[in-house]
């Protein structure tokens, strides 16, 4: 059997893991304020006669789907994501300690599938169209996002399943 | 394959786990790169439209963080106190107006109902009553614009209808005499049972509610306004309410510290996550699904069965009534509405019709025994027994479910205005 970790080893993971999640917090302000002051701007150059700003328009999509990435990671690390749950309700405790486990890594299994098909997409995309933009971005640039959150998506859930079986369920599912 | 996803799900592994699983075990079976899955979640990047989903859904929490909602509370009791039923009637409009800007995620029973359920008490009401209506109302309007679930319907549905799909505009307006219908229904049953339990009325003084809410009372108007004046588009509509809540609940009425502001986006954005991955992965499923045909197959298999339009709109009914005890509305939303859009309109039914009853649907959905999610939301709320919340219910459930066949089989309610 493994020893525990040493309790100065685990204040200090308990540590990057905190200053991680506040850095996802302050991060999705952050492309958020982006997001609604770039929504602005195109409001008042459209009604001002400022003339069209076609790439702040795609700006703000590419915007909107990485604030929904990094929203989704959150949701991941705090068990947040959309569940039908019906189990919870009906399964003495005992057993909802192995179903939130399994429930994770399924999470886990899908979301590491996700970044290794979003990875083969980028790959795609460098190897047949490396000069591609959508708007001011290299379409790789956009994508790269996507296999980043999925990934970290991966290890988030791994954790909460590790946590789970362990019967440390943190979060509201 | 599916029997052990639909497991997993009951289980409670996300939805959007689920759905990845299928759509690359799908194209895995054909042989094909599962780079296709994410080129379809790559798809998200491509719709302007969806801009208006964070930006509403963070307005929506804005407010609920701040006194909004004691505010619209009190303006609707100085307007509509006087009324048979006055605090039962303020009920509904306020969590109608409540729920249309923040979605029906139970926020509006988290966030009203402790305001409403003892003021609703101490004005006479009955215990069972008050709880029924307070349940029932945290799900009412999402017919009204601008509901994230109407934006979302409208969404889905341009990506799948063969044939012109309503935009979301048109939807906002569908929406109108149906929602209408729900709320006049309710408000005549809270103004009989008012009677009965010989409420006490309570009338604050208007002009200085109107006052104070002064900063809020505009909203709709600028939305509403903006989007059918032709002044803003949707997604636009939703840029100038987020500033609007922004500026308003931090500098002007500064209810909530800018050092809190993190915190809402990240409430918000976790709503918005959780949606976007199951509509990114959903559109790769769907994609999968009509590789394989299966719309048209289902089709076919419906029509051996129902040869009527009746007898259809009947078992819709009934299917999307489980459908929402058991799913979110959302995840219903991009799952079921790919696959019965193409099958509702082979019978003749208007795209918009078909959204109105299946938001409407799924509103009654919320507050179905015996797992509605509204009505667990409300035991844990108010701290009753879930019994006693299903008993309560029960007349209004009733009540709403006469005015989903209403919906249902009165077309010109949803189309009639467009």
């Amino acid at each position: 059997m493994s020893n525990p970790p040493h309790p100065v080893l685990r204040q200090w993971l308990a540590g990057i893991a905190a200053a991680f999640a506040e850095l996802e917090i302050y991060l999705l302000a952050l492309l958020f304020a982006a997001l609604l002051a770039l929504g602005l701007w195109q409001i008042l150059s459209r009604n001002l006669g400022l003339g069209a700003a076609p790439d702040i328009e795609v700006l703000i999509r590419i915007l909107v789907l990485w604030v929904a990435l990094l929203g989704a990671l959150v949701a991941a690390r705090r068990r947040r994501h959309i569940v039908i749950d019906l189990a919870a309700h009906y399964l003495p405790a005992a057993a909802r300690r192995f179903t939130a486990a399994l429930a994770d890594l399924t999470a886990a299994l899908a979301s590491g599938a996700l970044a290794w098909a979003a990875f083969a997409m980028v790959r795609l995309e460098i190897g047949f169209a490396p000069g591609a933009d959508l708007g001011p971005l290299p379409r790789y640039v956009v994508q790269l996002p996507i296999v980043i959150a999925f990934a970290l998506m991966a290890l988030q859930y791994l954790l909460h399943a590790a946590a789970s079986l362990a019967g440390h369920r943190e979060g509201t599912a | 394959m599916i029997l052990l996803l639909l497991v997993l799900a009951l289980l409670g592994a996300p939805l959007f786990a689920v759905i990845a699983l299928g759509a690359l075990g799908g194209f895995r079976s054909q042989e094909l790169d599962s780079a296709i899955v994410a080129l379809e979640f790559f798809r998200l990047v491509d719709m302007p439209v969806l801009l208006a989903i964070p930006l509403f859904t963070f307005a929506g929490y804005l407010l609920g963080e701040s006194n909004a909602p004691r505010r619209l509370v009190a303006v609707s009791e100085a307007l509509l106190g006087w009324l048979p039923g006055g605090l039962g009637v303020v009920t509904l409009i306020t969590c109608a107006v409540f729920t249309a800007f923040t979605g029906a995620s139970g926020v509006t029973i988290v966030a009203l109902g402790a305001l409403l359920y003892p003021a609703l008490k101490q004005a006479g009401y009955g215990e069972r009553f008050s709880l029924g209506l307070v349940t029932t109302s945290g799900s009412l309007g999402v017919l009204f614009a601008p509901s994230l679930p109407l934006i979302l319907y409208g969404v889905v549905a341009q990506q799948t209808a063969s044939g012109p799909a309503p935009s979301i505009d048109e939807l906002f307006v569908a929406g109108i005499l149906p929602g209408l219908l729900m709320v006049i229904l309710l408000a005549l049953w809270a103004a009989r049972s008012t009677r009965r339990s010989a409420a006490k009325k309570i009338k604050p003084p208007l002009y200085a509610t109107l006052r104070d809410a002064a900063w809020e009372l505009p909203l709709p108007f600028v939305v509403l306004g903006g989007i059918y004046g032709g002044w803003l588009l949707v997604s636009e509509a939703a840029v100038v309410t987020a500033a609007w809540v922004l500026v308003t609940t931090t500098l002007i009425k500064r209810e909530v510290p800018l050092g809190r502001l993190p915190a809402v986006i990240a409430e918000a954005m976790m709503l918005v996550g959780a949606i976007f991955v199951i509509l990114g992965v959903s559109l790769a499923s769907t994609n999968f699904l009509i590789d394989q045909q299966v719309p048209s197959r289902l089709f076919a298999w419906v029509s051996a069965l129902i040869d009527s339009r009746l007898t259809f709109l009947i078992l819709l009914n009934l299917f999307l009534l489980v459908l929402g005890m058991m799913l979110d509305i959302f995840s219903a939303l991009v799952l079921i509405v790919p696959l019965l859009l193409p099958v509702a309109q082979q019978y003749g039914i208007h795209p918009a019709h078909l959204g109105i009853v299946f938001l409407a649907n799924m509103q009654l959905g919320y507050f179905t025994p015996p797992v509605g999610m509204n009505l667990f939301i409300s035991s844990f709320r108010f701290g009753r027994p879930i019994l006693e919340i299903y008993r309560a219910t029960i007349p209004f459930f009733l009540i709403l479910l006469a005015a989903v066949l209403i919906i249902t089989y009165v077309p010109l309610l949803s189309t009639g205005l467009l």
